[in-house]
């Protein structure tokens, strides 16, 4: 039987079934789980009224309010739940295995409590290499994701990308003809995503995992596509940004809010293909790459580090193992 | 808090029985208080007519007045269900049921879930596959959880033989299930391996009740009866004698239909139920012998579960199923409210091959299974089954159910009409397969013991179930030394082996090629028969004979046939010549046969059709498709074809596909009406 800790997520953060009821935003939810003096196990607030969530829980009486009605749909979640299962999409919170290693360390209260995937979820366990860069890339700029994409292939671990056209869709190709791992991580529908014949092949294949925080039949937004490149950061252990536009764009705002907030382990490629934006990200911290050697050496920097400590901000969920 | 549910619980128990001084069983109240206190998970085991639906309506009434959602019931068995809804209402439990056919209230249904003015919604397993109704349905009663119900528990088992698909979505539901939503599971019978199945699916928190097998006043006898048309008149001997009205059970359709027809011809009111007939007519029957309105209802195992009739005086089992877990189900339906009641069963020949069938067929072959994967995986996009039958050489009814153990099992999903490959993993479970299939081979065998035994039958049939320890029964065959078995005249015999040799049945003519394209009107048969079922009690012996050791068609099978087709079938307008499907194998078999059949019917046989390709044997095809592609080029017109209406004579038929190329081909030369004609039919049987 699933946990329930595992359930309880789901339907608090979960956004499933959820006509008329309010459910946690990511920050909510960790606030949550910290009231009251931190640590505390969702499952917990099963089966308690409003009065005895106030009580024992010291949740104010609006949250308390939101818990109960949350929780009540539990039969019509769990059903729908099983009717995603069934076509292939699981449901992995951060009380799960598979949850993704980097998510939770890096983004803190960020982080997104639970994701859908489809495919290969035991790939979310190892931090990958992302690769991220504008839709209409130049042929050399396609060439630099593509050798990143077998590079990764090489070593083992996977590709981590969009699967936006244009460069994310050129490095996860290469990396599934290399016979790579590849994490996908949407900001749009799942289960439109996974309708394309291509990349359902692809999932049969068997280490391809396509993810995504949102609703699996959620609408594509500037505003999950911002929340979305956090993740692609925070799931490598070093990201090229391959070509970026200056001052706008998905691919800019990403790069300088991960290199702000430090998400991740930013590199930018400086050579042939590189985009009007690259050299002002070198300005604001991202490691210059202009060979292959160069991407190789950060990654083994990366990984002979580790991952740096838990954010201060981050709520505390027993044992969590990174790496 | 205990004491306060228990007072109240009994109060609602007497509202619902109408009796003030009704007490609760054992177990029920511990299930009641599990379910409303604990908001825990139990699995009833007992027999029908404990008062299982006490538990829950009771559980329901208290957990709606605790402020939980309504009661969603999943039950194969809706229809059987009003009485136990109208009592459910004494209690002030309002109940409302969703299903195939009544789409066009659904709507209404749901404004009332959501207006709080239902308590129980009750469903079939098969709504939970229907895409219409998860969307508009289930959110109304799922968005406030309340008790869930699963009736007939032993579905979720396939170790058991009433396994239904739709059963396996609801065990992974309560796996998504949070604790804290109470869980009913209910069962009347199942064996210890399916009691520990039906646990391991559904987790360790469920709380198992079990009750005993005891059936005190019902008398066992079995007898070994290989010939059909003695059991028949064995069967009109005593129904006739019996007091009050019963069921005979029969494995296929086609009995179910031979034996009432038997039966009536010898004066006794009986009627045919099977899964094939609608469901009014099926509903209907059940209210006739609900009234003792009919005497014997002759049906298969689709009048099964919670079907209630208190009074039924006897069981009857015209040919042995396949094990005693069944047996036991379908015979305990007698007597449950009669102080004496008989359960019999008659062993036919017949018996041990239609079981094989059965067993044989339960599962898809892997070959097949990994087939149809493989092509779906292979598309990527869904397809139709149409679409699927052209890769694969199966039948549909075969790919049909094989698709829909395949999406249980969450290898395919439906995407309106079409079928997709899902994106979980999947292999076939040949382990599992090959278990169940050693189980069922070892079930067949206990039933073989039990008829044969001289122990008694009670006590033998309850420790197949596992329930031990049981004193000798004292009313069975065995220990009361009395026989049923009866001697009869070889006169009062025939009568019976005459009346299963004019079970003969129509051909109906096929209306359309297998893509679709209607077959002209002037090109298509007229309606045909065919004299026997291969191999069966009447001709089907002679037939199979025939073909397999003779190697020509006995003379009395010229002469039924005649009869058939001059004193009862008289076909209009009356053929006025005869023309047969050439073999290039056995070329003599069947032009023989025609020829001496054309000769006592006065009518000459024309070498009018040959065959110019070898094909494979058509029952070795297993579609539509793949059967009209075997043969669709493989005869021509030869020579002069007499104008006028014809009569077209084959051995076998089983898709008629044969028939109806080379009556097209016919009509196409310029002969009249063709009216095909066959021995014995072939075509797979259907079982339920």
């Amino acid at each position: 039987m699933r946990h329930d800790d595992s359930l309880v997520t789901i339907l608090l953060a979960g956004r499933l079934c959820a006509e008329g009821v309010q459910p946690f935003k990511a920050s909510e939810f960790w606030r949550l789980l910290d009231a009251n003096g931190g640590g505390m196990d969702p499952a917990v607030l099963l089966n308690k009224g409003e009065a005895q969530l106030v009580q024992d829980h010291g949740l104010p009486a609006d949250v308390a309010g939101r818990v109960v009605g949350l929780s009540q749909r539990a039969t019509a979640v769990a059903f729908e739940l099983e009717r995603l299962e069934q076509s292939g999409i699981r449901t992995v919170t951060v009380f799960d295995e598979h949850y993704p290693s980097g998510w939770r360390h890096r983004l803190a209260a960020k982080a997104p409590p639970l994701l859908y995937a489809a495919g290969a979820i035991e790939q979310l366990g190892t931090l990958g290499l992302g690769v991220v860069g504008s839709r209409d890339v130049s042929p050399e700029g396609g060439e630099v994701a593509r050798e990143c994409a077998r590079l990764a292939a090489r070593r083992g671990i996977p590709l981590v990308s969009g699967g936006a056209r244009g460069v994310d869709q050129t490095a996860m190709d290469a990396a599934f003809e290399a016979g790579g791992a590849v994490v996908g991580i949407l900001a749009e529908s799942l289960s439109r995503k996974l309708k394309r014949p291509d990349v359902r092949r692809a999932v049969h294949e068997g280490s391809t995992v396509i993810c995504t925080p949102y609703s699996p039949d959620a609408a594509f937004s500037v505003g999950s596509a911002m929340g979305r490149n956090k993740l692609i950061y925070a799931q490598s252990a070093l990201t090229l940004v391959v070509a970026s536009d200056y001052g706008t764009g998905g691919t800019w705002s990403g790069a300088t809010e991960a290199l702000k907030h430090g998400y991740g382990e930013v590199a930018v490629w400086r050579g042939d293909g590189e985009g009007p934006g690259n050299a002002e990200l070198e300005q604001r911290g991202a490691l210059p790459v202009a060979s292959l050697c160069d991407i190789e050496e950060r990654l083994d920097d990366v990984v002979n580090r580790g991952l740096e400590p838990l954010a201060a901000a981050a709520p505390t969920l027993g044992q969590q193992s990174l790496l | 808090m205990r004491d306060g549910l228990e007072s109240e619980a009994l109060e609602l128990l007497r509202r619902l029985t109408g009796d003030r001084a009704t007490a609760f069983r054992a177990d029920q109240l511990e299930a009641i208080s599990a379910l409303v206190a604990d908001r825990g998970r139990v699995l009833l085991v007992q027999r029908t007519g404990w008062g299982k639906s006490a538990v829950y309506f009771i559980a329901t009434r208290l957990l709606r007045a605790r402020g939980l959602g309504p009661t969603l019931l999943v039950s194969p068995l809706l229809a059987l269900m009003r009485n136990q809804i109208e009592a459910a209402e004494r209690l002030g439990v309002r109940a409302a049921t969703i299903n195939s056919s009544n789409s066009d209230e659904w709507a209404e249904v749901t404004e009332q879930i959501y207006a709080e003015e239902v308590d129980v919604l009750l469903i079939s397993p098969e709504r939970l596959a229907n895409q219409q109704f998860r969307a508009e349905v289930l959110p109304s009663v799922g968005r406030r959880s309340g008790l869930l119900v699963i009736d007939e528990a032993h579905c979720i088992s396939d170790w058991g033989h009433d396994f239904r698909p739709d059963y396996r979505r609801l065990v992974r539901v309560l796996d998504l299930l949070p604790s804290g939503v109470p869980v009913l599971c209910c069962t009347a019978t199942a064996n210890d391996r399916v009691i520990a199945d039906v646990t391991a699916q559904l987790g360790a928190d469920f709380v198992p009740m079990r009750g005993t097998l005891e059936r005190s006043g019902l008398r066992l006898h079995a007898i070994d009866k290989p010939g059909q048309a003695e059991r028949l008149v064995w069967l009109a001997s005593v129904t006739g004698e019996l007091p009050g009205t019963g069921i005979v059970y029969c494995l296929t359709v086609a009995d179910t239909g031979r034996v009432a027809d038997w039966l009536r011809s010898q004066g006794i009111a009986a009627q045919a139920y099977s899964g094939g007939d609608d469901l009014e007519h099926r509903q209907a029957v059940e209210r006739d012998l609900i009234a003792n309105r009919v005497k014997v209802v002759v049906a298969t195992s689709a009048l099964g579960m919670g079907f209630d009739k208190p009074d039924l005086a006897f069981v009857i089992h015209f040919q042995a199923p396949g094990s005693p877990v069944t047996y036991y189900q379908q015979v305990g339906r007698a007597g449950r409210a009669l102080t004496e009641s008989w359960g019999i069963l008659l062993q036919g020949g017949e018996d041990a091959d239609i079981n094989d069938y059965f067993i044989d067929s339960a599962f898809p072959a892997p070959e097949l299974a990994e087939e149809v994967v493989r092509v779906l995986e292979r598309n990527a996009v869904a397809m139709t089954t149409k679409e699927i039958l052209a890769e694969v050489n199966m039948r549909q009814g075969r790919l049909e159910s094989l698709l829909k153990i395949l999406e249980v099992e969450g290898a395919v999903e439906r995407e309106d009409k079409r079928w997709l490959r899902t994106l979980a993993r999947w292999k076939f479970d040949h382990e599992r397969v090959a278990a169940v299939t050693t189980l069922r081979r070892s079930e067949q065998k206990q039933m073989r013991d039990y008829i044969s035994t001289g122990e008694c039958r009670m006590r033998l049939l309850r420790s197949y179930l596992d329930d031990h320890d049981s004193e000798p029964c004292g009313t069975c065959d065995n220990c009361s030394g009395e026989s049923m078995d009866r001697k009869f005249e070889p006169a009062v015999v025939q009568q019976a082996v005459d009346f299963l040799r004019k079970s003969e049945r129509a051909i109906e003519a096929r209306r359309q090629f297998p893509d679709g394209k209607r077959i002209p009107l002037a090109d298509r048969l007229e309606e045909g028969r065919v004299l026997a079922v291969w191999g069966d009690g009447g001709w089907g012996r002679l037939v199979r004979s025939g073909k397999q050791q003779a190697g020509r068609f006995d003379e009395q099978l010229v002469e039924a046939a005649r009869d058939l087709i001059q004193n009862r079938w008289r076909p209009e307008p009356a053929p006025g010549w005869v023309a047969y499907v050439p073999s290039l194998r056995r070329h003599e078999l069947v032009r023989d046969f025609a020829r001496r059949l054309a000769s006592s019917l006065g009518l000459v046989c024309k070498d009018a059709v040959v065959k110019v390709k070898d094909t494979k044997p058509q029952k070795t095809m297993q579609n539509n498709q793949q059967q009209y592609r075997n043969i669709a080029d493989a005869f021509e017109i030869a020579g002069e074809v007499p104008s006028g209406p014809v009569l077209l004579v084959d051995d076998m038929v089983d898709s008629r596909w044969t028939l109806t190329v080379v009556g097209l081909l016919l009509r196409r030369a310029a002969a009249g009406p063709v009216f095909p004609f066959a021995l014995a039919d072939t075509a797979g049987r259907s079982l339920t």
